[in-house]
């Protein structure tokens, strides 16, 4: 007998309640049983071309049916070594990838990416099968061997911690280099552990996922600022390779009024909440202060950070976004998440001023309508002013939620850098310093989680081929 | 963990550490660092007071509850879980000339750290050393070991009664115009002699205070307009030509966290009293 597609009865991963999540920072999302990851398994049609569908949308290319196959045969140790063949940490991506408009967005049941036109049904639930095959091996005690090769004598130095340099770190450690990994802060995990909230990934698995790399024979120097407490040139000389993997992190502010007590980074903020904790404060004693009112400007996934923090703060929270949900480049059900949570979002309108008093206090964002226009070079229609539609949000806080810049204090007056302060490199990663290579978000400027990962990982084998060929083909230039 | 390998009292508001920490051995002249007692408190920057053969040594002056938290702690365990630097840009050290030191308080440490450097650069150096009160007057040896004259006031009278303006200005009168003043300690005295700075004619270069948290150029909290251009102290600084600097801009961001501040420190006190307590049972 044929196998049933099953089009439509997509399992939804069970959540608190609204009014439960906002009451602390714990994991709204709780994950499949091992009953719906069953069925939900069962609905992949595990497409013989799925190269060309879930697999081509993975920004890090999983063996998608493959580890689904595993799940199906009931074997959730292969299927978790399926997924870290190519994907290291599957509790991690599952919770933070935009799935939509990767696998998912690829899945057949709901796009054929072949035939390019839509399908009838829901996609499979890849992102949060790849969650529960993760968590379960995490939960279970199962100790999954992570041999790695015989030491080759090779040392590298990676910079910064977060999802780049992990990537990085762990293939390079697996290949059998001896990793030092250089970190400014005091924990690991750089945006996972400083911007995203313990809401979306709770901050055990991050220590789970350090404590694999331990393992391994990585090492970690916290409180190292490379560019000050050393030099990238020193570290180029004491080892055999460097992978820049800094991030971009540095917060940007830009609209009048923004010299205002009031006036935030996202940075600022999520790292005082999600960092050092202040939600416990005076418990923890790092304070955060935002009023009780408070304006997110912004769009992306840093806007909704800022949106789940501020809600579990137990403050008013307004979003406001120049462009329409459509356009917004978060989770399209984040957004539904925060308006069951309570938060104000203001779609296509622009803040134009912070409003403050003498005392430099914020007293409210003034705002203009927009309406849609002709596309723009990036191919989104332009938002246009709507003309006297000006009004204010009133609120006591701001908080600029509108992407981030180059943190070039490891590689200023170094190397080449390209318009936008990131590092210039070739499609190896390297960069025009011999034996340096970079990836990440120092080199695209902002993206994802997992983008910089796949990053990471595809740096780690140049830098493999590096150290044994000693072959170095950066020529500057494009 | 990181070994505290001296802890000495100067005052009842404030101490000396000897941190082991290979990583600052060769901070320059004014860097400083960032200290967390145990990964969960709060990230303090401190000036680097010298840096020695196997770290670097901390002036700490008690004034809210993560510092009376590091004087108490460290009394029953002297380890200390991170420590990050050197941070920020060394002080430009050439000679100038005839160079007069301002500090207010703590300020004293970072002004030792430069004024020790510009010395063995041979500068010429004066300094005036000003505290709140008796408590926050410190390290005046250290201070006398390579200037050529120091004085030092009180605010309250208990030393000799002065302000850094009034001795600066004092100072001037006395022994002429310096080449370079140097100042740090407090943002509102640093404006003020900014301001006979300016009038006078006389180059100034000041420490900047303001909050800092990640200290590595991201979260912009320690942020201040030098020249009308957004710099952060934490990795453009702590160091500015007082001159550039939008004092009123800093002095309006000096008090963030005020209110929390009073909360935590009241809180940790009334943890201490009850600690005391549960050891007198």
């Amino acid at each position: 007998m044929a196998k049933k597609i099953r089009y439509l009865d997509r399992n939804k991963e069970p959540m608190l309640e609204p009014s439960e999540r906002v009451k602390g920072f714990r994991e709204y999302a709780l994950g499949f049983s091992v009953g719906l990851a069953l069925d939900e398994a069962n609905r992949c049609l595990f497409c013989k071309d799925a190269d060309q569908r879930c697999i081509k949308g993975c920004p890090i290319n999983v063996d998608i049916p493959g580890f689904i196959k595993k799940i199906t045969e009931g074997d959730l140790v292969g299927a978790y070594k399926k997924l870290i063949e190519t994907d290291i940490f599957p509790s991690i991506c599952g919770r933070v990838c935009p799935q939509e408009r990767q696998c998912e967005g690829s899945c057949i049941l709901y796009y054929d990416t072949v035939r390019e036109r839509k399908a009838k049904g829901l996609p499979v639930s890849i992102g949060a099968l790849e969650k529960f095959v993760g968590d379960f091996i995490r939960v279970s005690g199962i100790e999954i061997e992570e041999e790695a090769s015989p030491p080759t004598g090779k040392k590298v130095a990676v910079i910064g911690a977060g999802p780049s340099g992990l990537g990085c770190a762990y293939d390079l450690a697996k290949k059998g280099h001896e990793v030092h990994v250089y970190e400014a802060l005091h924990k690991a995990g750089g945006v996972m552990r400083y911007g995203i909230p313990p809401a979306r990934l709770d901050r055990e698995i991050i220590d789970y996922e350090i404590n694999r790399l331990e393992r391994l024979g990585v090492k970690f120097f916290y409180g190292y600022v490379v560019g000050r407490t050393i030099s990238l040139e020193e570290l180029r000389e004491k080892y055999d390779a460097v992978y820049i993997s800094v991030g971009a992190g540095r917060g940007k502010l830009g609209l009048k009024g923004d010299h205002l007590k009031g006036v935030f980074s996202a940075i600022e903020v999520l790292t005082r909440v999600n960092l050092m904790e202040a939600y416990r404060f005076p418990e923890a004693p790092t304070p955060v202060d935002l009023g009780n009112k408070v304006a997110i400007i912004g769009g992306g996934f840093t806007a909704v950070d800022c949106a789940i923090t501020s809600l579990r703060l137990g403050l008013e929270t307004h979003v406001v976004y120049r462009r329409t949900r459509e356009t917004s480049s978060a989770r399209q059900e984040e957004w539904d998440h925060l308006m069951e949570e309570g938060a104000q979002i203001h779609w296509l309108t622009q803040p134009v001023e912070v409003l403050g008093n003498e005392k430099g206090e914020v007293l409210g964002l003034k705002c203009i309508k927009m309406e849609l226009g002709e596309p723009d070079e990036s191919g989104r229609p332009r938002p246009v002013p709507v003309p006297g539609s000006e009004h204010v949000i009133e609120c006591d806080s701001v908080i600029f939620a509108i992407g981030q810049q180059a943190n070039p204090i490891a590689y200023q007056g170094l190397l080449e850098i390209t318009k936008w302060g990131t590092v210039k490199v070739n499609d190896r990663y390297e960069t025009s310093m011999e034996g340096v290579f970079a990836g990440g978000d120092a080199i695209n400027g902002g993206d994802t989680v997992v983008r910089s990962l796949a990053h990471g990982r595809e740096a780690a084998k140049f830098i493999d081929e590096y150290l044994k060929t000693k072959k170095w083909s950066f020529t500057g230039g494009s | 963990m990181y070994k505290v390998l001296e802890k000495k009292s100067l005052t009842p508001k404030a101490f000396i550490i000897e941190i082991e920490a290979p990583h600052l051995t060769k901070a320059g002249p004014g860097q400083f660092a960032v200290i967390q007692r145990t990964l969960e408190s709060e990230r303090i920057p401190l000036s680097i007071l010298e840096t020695t053969d196997k770290g670097a040594k901390f002036l700490v002056e008690v004034r809210g509850r993560s510092t009376l938290e590091l004087e108490v702690r460290l009394n029953e365990s002297r380890e200390i879980a991170y420590v990050e630097g050197p941070a920020g840009v060394p002080f430009e050290v050439k000679n100038y000339g005839r160079v007069l030191l301002l500090s207010k308080n703590w300020g004293i440490a970072p002004i030792i750290n430069v004024g020790r450097a510009l010395s063995e650069c041979g500068n010429k150096i004066s300094a005036i050393h000003v505290g709140d009160t008796s408590e926050n007057v410190y390290l005046i040896n250290e201070l006398e070991s390579f200037s050529g004259s120091v004085r030092v006031f009180t605010e309250d009278g208990s030393v000799e009664e002065g302000n850094v303006q009034l001795a600066f200005r004092d100072y001037i009168d006395c022994a002429g115009k310096p080449d370079l003043v140097v100042c740090a300690g407090n943002n509102l005295d640093s404006s003020l002699v900014v301001d006979v700075c300016r009038e006078e004619g006389i180059s100034v270069v000041s420490m900047v205070n303001t909050y800092m948290l990640d200290t590595i150029g991201l979260c912009l909290v320690c942020r201040l307009l030098v020249n009308d251009e957004q710099k952060l102290a934490c990795v453009d600084g702590p160091w500015f030509n007082g001159l550039e600097v939008n004092w009123d801009y800093l002095l309006a961001r000096e008090n963030l966290y005020e209110d929390e501040e009073k909360q935590a420190l009241e809180k940790f006190l009334k943890q201490l009293e009850r600690e005391k307590l549960r050891s007198r049972r």
